[in-house]
């Protein structure tokens, strides 16, 4: 009798807290609208929760959901958001070239923002580079970045460098005058393959390689023999001038070796500003920021760009509640403060803030027009860039040659084009 | 009677239920559907996001044995590290614990330093051994004047196998131990002594008639040793990523990319799948070797 009043209280007890949970979830279904992100960049999560309460204030019809996480589990968790049906109505991706978005829109996943208020407003260039083959925008983007070399001024002024190399010759002549003074020219990460992948072959590849070059190659009409050797005249400068055994060390040792002086720059972008200053404060205002100079031609070395804070907008979203909230973010003026103080990142929509010294660095070349935006890598199969990275690391260790690796490139896109 | 029979029988199913049902449940869900799903996924195209994908035949399986050549070479890979892992391991667990089989002083905490490297998620044990390779190891060579240490054991593709086999060793052979001491202490006095009397010496006893009685319990941690061994992956991720280069890519973590970061699942479940395969007919393989040896027994 004991045993039956537990079983039957313990089933009531579950199906009264199913009936809860649902009852709970549609009330608040059914009086506000949402707008529910999720984003990977955690700089700008107060700022988001910033932007929570003001917007809540201006709009008490939305409720705003925000989620941030980074590293591996990011897209581990959207695709099973995905999988299980709950798509957040805006998140953020790494990459807005055609090969990812594309196959978000194909599977009918995504809708085209092209009428969102904010990306109307966008310059015609800007929006441009957004527009995929289909004739189509589907990306929100709120920031772009810049992916360089930070070097530090003090070791500069000790060996003797007066101005910023913006030329190969230049940049060789410096590490000769660095490694003079006994300073080490280049801190590498390479254990972490994307340090080289990412931050030095692709801008390489978009400051040698034509813009043309592209359509080309997906066309089966071109080779990476093409042009790839003209990146390498850097990279062995690199690779010959970086620390003794590269390959052991990973991003973190590679940010904690600059930050302490123990060599005068790294091949990074502007997101290591507040690591750097967080290990070491003194660094704030010996940092400088440079494009990578990979030729010899001064108008081929720009700065290399690329957006940052991307978002796709789901397909059953309430398109007209994010069309409010990126309004709200962008335009209102609470929005515009919080963004301009709170996110302080390079924006297409002309919203000033206070730059970091290497973020003012990026912006004078950017205001300069000596900037490109990342074209190539864009297009190119998702695996290209575990090839660039691996291949990078193979060739810093000396154990498969230049030749090899252009046409291991040409190979593997064949390879990824027969998946 | 009839009556009385089936409502036997009712609440032999109702018990039934009550224990298995759960379980069954679960492992229906998260064991049998997952597996059914993953082969299905392995002969089609399918991205992860789109709903909608085409059969393909064998053709994920033809292009991961004959095109793909990173995978054939991280099967390769694998399938040494695997050798060299579960001999080593299984050796020195047998000779650790033949060693530490007998009481004697300071016996117990011997054999807890050996295993304490397994109460360490193989995550973290990487980062740990990281640090070492990376930072300690080559300043302990110069401080020592052992120079061949001071290398770079993480960042030279001929090292760098070796350095994962270290870890493997340092984190599984304690567990291997344990149970070996365990079947060592099983093992019958009388059979040592009549042994003894005959004038066999320790390795003669030992060879003859020690590892002929504990062999079904010794395969027991070759069998868990060899599985584990060709599923490597935790480990790997988090001490080398698979670098320098691809040079220690063993065959889980092209597996992991090909799904997980180049997002072709389709050719992602082939590559699991046949992975699956060649560990399902090693394991029936060393079942019947073990059987086989039983029934000698």
């Amino acid at each position: 009798m004991m045993k039956k009043m537990i079983c039957t209280f313990l089933i009531l007890l579950t199906a009264g807290s199913v009936v809860f949970a649902s009852g709970q979830q549609d009330k608040s279904a059914q009086t506000k609208r949402v707008v529910n992100i999720l984003y990977a960049k955690d700089d700008v999560a107060e700022g988001m929760a910033n932007l929570e309460e003001a917007f809540e204030r201006a709009h008490p019809d939305i409720d705003f959901v925000h989620e941030m996480l980074m590293g591996n589990e990011y897209d581990t968790v959207l695709y099973a958001r995905d999988a299980a049906g709950t798509l957040p109505d805006a998140f953020t991706v790494f990459n807005i070239g055609e090969a990812e978005v594309m196959r978000w829109a194909k599977a009918g996943k995504i809708t085209s923002v092209d009428n969102l208020k904010v990306v109307k407003q966008l310059p015609e260039a800007e929006k441009n580079a957004l527009t995929l083959s289909n004739g189509n925008i589907y990306a929100v983007v709120n920031s772009s970045t810049a992916a360089g070399i930070v070097y530090n001024k003090e070791l500069y002024k000790k060996a003797g460098i007066t101005s910023v190399p913006r030329t190969l010759d230049e940049m060789t002549a410096a590490c000769e005058k660095l490694k003079a003074a006994g300073i080490t020219p280049f801190i590498a990460g390479a254990k972490d393959g994307w340090t080289m992948g990412n931050q030095i072959w692709k801008p390489g590849l978009d400051a040698v390689f034509p813009y043309e070059w592209n359509a080309k190659r997906q066309a089966n009409e071109a080779s990476f023999h093409d042009y790839g050797m003209g990146m390498f005249d850097f990279i062995d400068l690199y690779i010959a001038n970086t620390q003794s055994r590269p390959l052991d060390a990973d991003y973190t040792t590679q940010m904690a070796l600059f930050a302490e002086g123990d060599g005068a720059m790294i091949c990074q972008g502007l997101w290591v500003y507040n690591s750097i200053i967080s290990m070491n404060p003194d660094m704030e205002s010996k940092m400088g920021f440079m494009p990578i100079p990979f030729t010899n031609d001064k108008t081929k070395n720009n700065l290399y760009t690329q957006q940052e804070l991307a978002w796709l907008i789901s397909a059953s979203s309430d398109i007209d509640a994010v069309d409010t909230f990126f309004d709200f973010m962008i335009n209102s003026p609470e929005g515009r403060e919080i963004f301009s103080r709170d996110f302080a990142v390079i924006n297409p929509y002309g919203i000033g803030f206070e730059p970091n010294p290497v973020t003012a660095d990026a912006l004078s070349y950017i205001e300069a027009g000596e900037y490109m935006f990342n074209h190539h890598e864009n297009s190119f199969p998702a695996e290209f860039f575990m090839v660039h990275s691996s291949s990078m690391q193979e060739y810093m260790g000396g154990t498969i040659t230049k030749e090899a690796i252009l046409d291991r490139m040409d190979a593997k896109w064949l390879e990824a084009m027969s998946k | 009677m009839k009556i009385i029979l089936n409502s036997k029988k009712t609440k032999e199913t109702a018990l039934w239920l009550f224990f298995v049902g759960p379980i069954f449940i679960l492992f229906t869900m998260f064991f049998f559907v997952p597996i059914i799903s993953g082969i299905v996924y392995s002969f089609t195209d399918w991205d992860a996001i789109n709903s909608d994908f085409n059969f393909v035949g064998l053709k994920n399986y033809i292009f991961a044995l004959s095109i793909d050549t990173d995978f054939v070479a991280s099967l390769g890979r694998t399938f040494y590290l695997a050798f060299f892992n579960v001999v080593l391991t299984n050796v020195l667990a047998m000779l650790f614990a033949s060693a530490l089989v007998s009481n004697f002083k300071h016996n117990n905490k011997i054999r807890t330093a050996i295993f304490l490297p397994n109460v360490i998620s193989m995550v973290i044990c990487g980062f740990i051994w990281q640090v070492m390779f990376t930072k300690i190891i080559g300043k302990f060579g110069v401080a020592t004047g052992l120079g061949f240490l001071d290398r770079s054991w993480l960042g030279d593709p001929d090292t760098v196998l070796f350095s994962i086999l270290l870890v493997s060793l340092w984190y599984g052979v304690g567990y291997v131990m344990t149970i070996d001491i365990a079947a060592l202490q099983s093992v019958n006095e009388s059979l040592i002594e009549a042994a003894s009397l005959e004038g066999a010496n320790g390795w003669q006893t030992f060879w003859k008639v020690k590892l002929p009685v504990i062999l079904p319990t010794v395969m027991v941690g070759v069998f868990m040793n060899v599985s584990g061994s060709l599923k490597m992956f935790d480990l790997v991720f988090s001490l080398t990523g698979g670098g320098p280069g691809r040079a220690s890519e063993l065959a889980m973590l092209n597996v992991y990319r090909e799904a997980y970061q180049f997002n072709n699942y389709g050719l992602g479940s082939a590559k699991a799948v046949i992975l699956s395969v060649i560990i399902i007919a090693i394991t029936i393989f060393q079942f019947r070797i073990t059987a086989k040896n039983e029934v000698e027994m």
